[in-house]
């Protein structure tokens, strides 16, 4: 139990870390969204789900999968309405420079 | 510093915290920066008062069931939660009235940057 | 060992964050950060111990706060100049720092005069609190020795602390009002235009709301055993009216109005205030629950007597903080 309930907690980690590295490095406030919102959410699901598992079946990890239950609702819920606010507020994405590749 | 060895690096983070809010206060002019300098300078107080709390190896204050009769838990002291809870709760309601008063100031003299509002207020 | 450390680094991260959200240009950037901030300090708390505390300041600090902010920056700053300002930011800098120095010497002196953090024969903790410690758990019969404190023994203080919610509910309305209520344009301003419009946001408000309703009385009803009380159930609850409120456009479209949060708000001190008084009239002190005539254990009578006055708190503070909302969102809207 506590081997699968590790595997999680590190995957989660990794996945919320290359979340972060793409808020810093990408170009434009939609990539970024993007990242943050997919990678995240997985991540912390990842996350609590492996410290449910090394809990065992107590309430105590009952309560943490209906946070899980939670934020996996909340969280693609304020992706959509970051990226609905950025739309209204009339922000354009962001293009390569010479808009198209040459091929 | 003996204050790192002495244990008390909390205290000194916390005034550390009342400082910047202090300085937040002074400095800066625009109001809505200075009421987020007061909140700072509150969360430094509550900051503090969480630190006299603790106890080294302590748990929170809870009562555990089921413990075999005759240990003794050591639990953090609950007296400065309370307190702090009602300090919290305050520095929101706080904060409420005093972004109500903001938004008339604004309403009245059309800035909230307070140099800007010295000088509108001598007109 | 890791412990403290781990507390040391989510007192530095605050200190970070404070220090960004007052140098940051953007007004509203600086309230997201300042949001991060409420958001490590309720971390930090839950570190050292203080469970009660980082839920309270985790409800209030990273949500309620930041939508005042965002509420009173959106009615006040005009969009052209959130970045980028002509005006002076700040005043002449090492005029302050000329007090400041000083302060910080003796704040260091004093520190170096406490207790080391965590020692358990400091003065905190002599007098009262071993009482409550030892005796919380037979006394009142609750679990959580923070809600003992808070609702039995301290129960005066979180009387006066309700009658200052109420105040400052009092307060806000107080300021909206009055003949130069602010606007030439009385009754036909607009407000802050909430009403995102969006199917996905309102599908997952709708099914989230009576979650966290339940889950505020939960918070309530549970404060004997776990974390949680009066406060925080009152908090949460306040979250939800003004999530369907930022959701479905203001105050308007609701059937909660502010005239039915001004009752709730006032139906929380005199509910607090009548347990008390009802102890006064069976004989008793004020405030002191075991005066009540219910057929139950002595402790039993406490629990019953605490479960009535953290309801009490917890619609003032509903009542309270819905009202403050609409005053800051809806003011000259014609409805407040």
């Amino acid at each position: 139990m506590n081997v699968v309930a590790g595997v999680m907690l590190v995957l989660g980690f990794g996945f919320v870390l290359s979340g972060v590295i793409g808020i810093l490095r990408l170009p434009d406030f939609y990539c970024r969204l993007h990242a943050m919102g997919t990678c995240d959410t997985l991540g912390v699901a990842l996350m609590i789900g492996g410290l449910a598992v090394s809990e065992g079946f107590t309430l105590t990890s009952l309560k943490m999968l209906l946070v899980l239950v939670f934020i996996s609702l909340a969280n693609p819920t304020a992706t959509h309405a970051l990226g609905r606010a950025a739309v209204r507020a009339g922000l354009t994405p962001w293009t390569t420079p010479r808009g198209e590749d040459e091929r | 510093m003996s204050l790192i060895a002495g244990g008390q690096l909390q205290y000194v983070l916390a005034a550390a915290l009342l400082l910047v809010g202090l300085y937040g206060m002074l400095v800066k002019t625009n109001f809505v920066r200075k009421l987020m300098a007061m909140n700072v300078m509150q969360v430094g107080v509550i900051v503090f008062f969480v630190s006299l709390a603790v106890r080294t190896g302590g748990t929170p204050p809870i009562e555990i069931e089921h413990q075999a009769p005759g240990t003794a838990v050591a639990y953090a002291n609950p007296l400065p939660h309370a307190l702090m809870l009602t300090a919290i709760v305050v520095s929101v309601s706080t904060t409420g009235v005093a972004l109500a008063l903001l938004i008339r100031i604004y309403r009245r003299f059309d800035t909230l940057d307070e140099a800007e509002l010295l000088d509108r207020l001598r007109e | 060992m890791i412990d403290v450390l781990v507390a040391l680094l989510f007192l530095l991260l605050m200190v970070v964050c404070a220090v960004a959200a007052l140098r940051v240009k953007d007004l509203l950037a600086a309230v997201i950060i300042f949001g991060a901030f409420s958001f490590f300090s309720a971390a930090f708390f839950v570190v050292q111990d203080a469970l009660d505390v980082a839920f309270t300041e985790a409800a209030v600090g990273a949500v309620i706060t930041t939508v005042f902010f965002v509420c009173a920056i959106r009615r006040t700053t005009p969009r052209v100049r959130w970045i980028g300002r002509r005006q002076r930011g700040s005043y002449y800098e090492p005029l302050a720092l000329l007090l400041l120095v000083p302060a910080l010497v003796v704040l260091l002196q004093a520190a170096a005069d406490l207790p080391p953090v965590g020692d358990g024969a400091s003065a905190p903790f002599t007098h009262v609190a071993p009482y409550y410690i030892e005796q919380g758990h037979e006394q009142t019969g609750a679990s959580n020795l923070v809600t003992a404190v808070l609702a039995d023994y301290r129960g005066y203080d979180t009387l006066g602390e309700l009658t200052v919610i109420f105040t400052a509910g009092v307060a806000c309305l107080l300021v909206v009002s009055g003949k130069d209520g602010g606007s030439p344009r009385q009754g036909q301003g607009k407000g802050v235009r909430f009403g995102v419009g969006s199917p996905v946001i309102d599908a997952a408000s709708r099914l989230l709301v009576p979650f966290m309703w339940l889950f505020a009385t939960y918070v309530l009803v549970h404060g004997h055993e776990s974390p949680g009380g009066g406060f925080q159930g009152g908090v949460i609850l306040a979250a939800s009216i003004i999530l369907l409120r930022l959701v479905r456009g203001g105050e308007r479209r609701s059937a909660f109005t502010s005239n039915h949060a001004l009752t709730l708000a006032c139906a929380g001190p005199l509910l607090y205030g009548g347990i008390g008084v009802a102890s006064l009239l069976f004989g008793g002190n004020f405030l002191d629950y075991g005066a009540l005539p219910l057929p139950l254990d002595p402790t039993e009578v406490r629990v019953i007597g605490t479960l009535g006055i953290e309801t009490g708190v917890m619609v003032g503070v509903t009542g309270v903080l819905v009202l403050i909302f609409d005053t800051l969102a809806s003011w000259d809207d014609g409805t407040v």
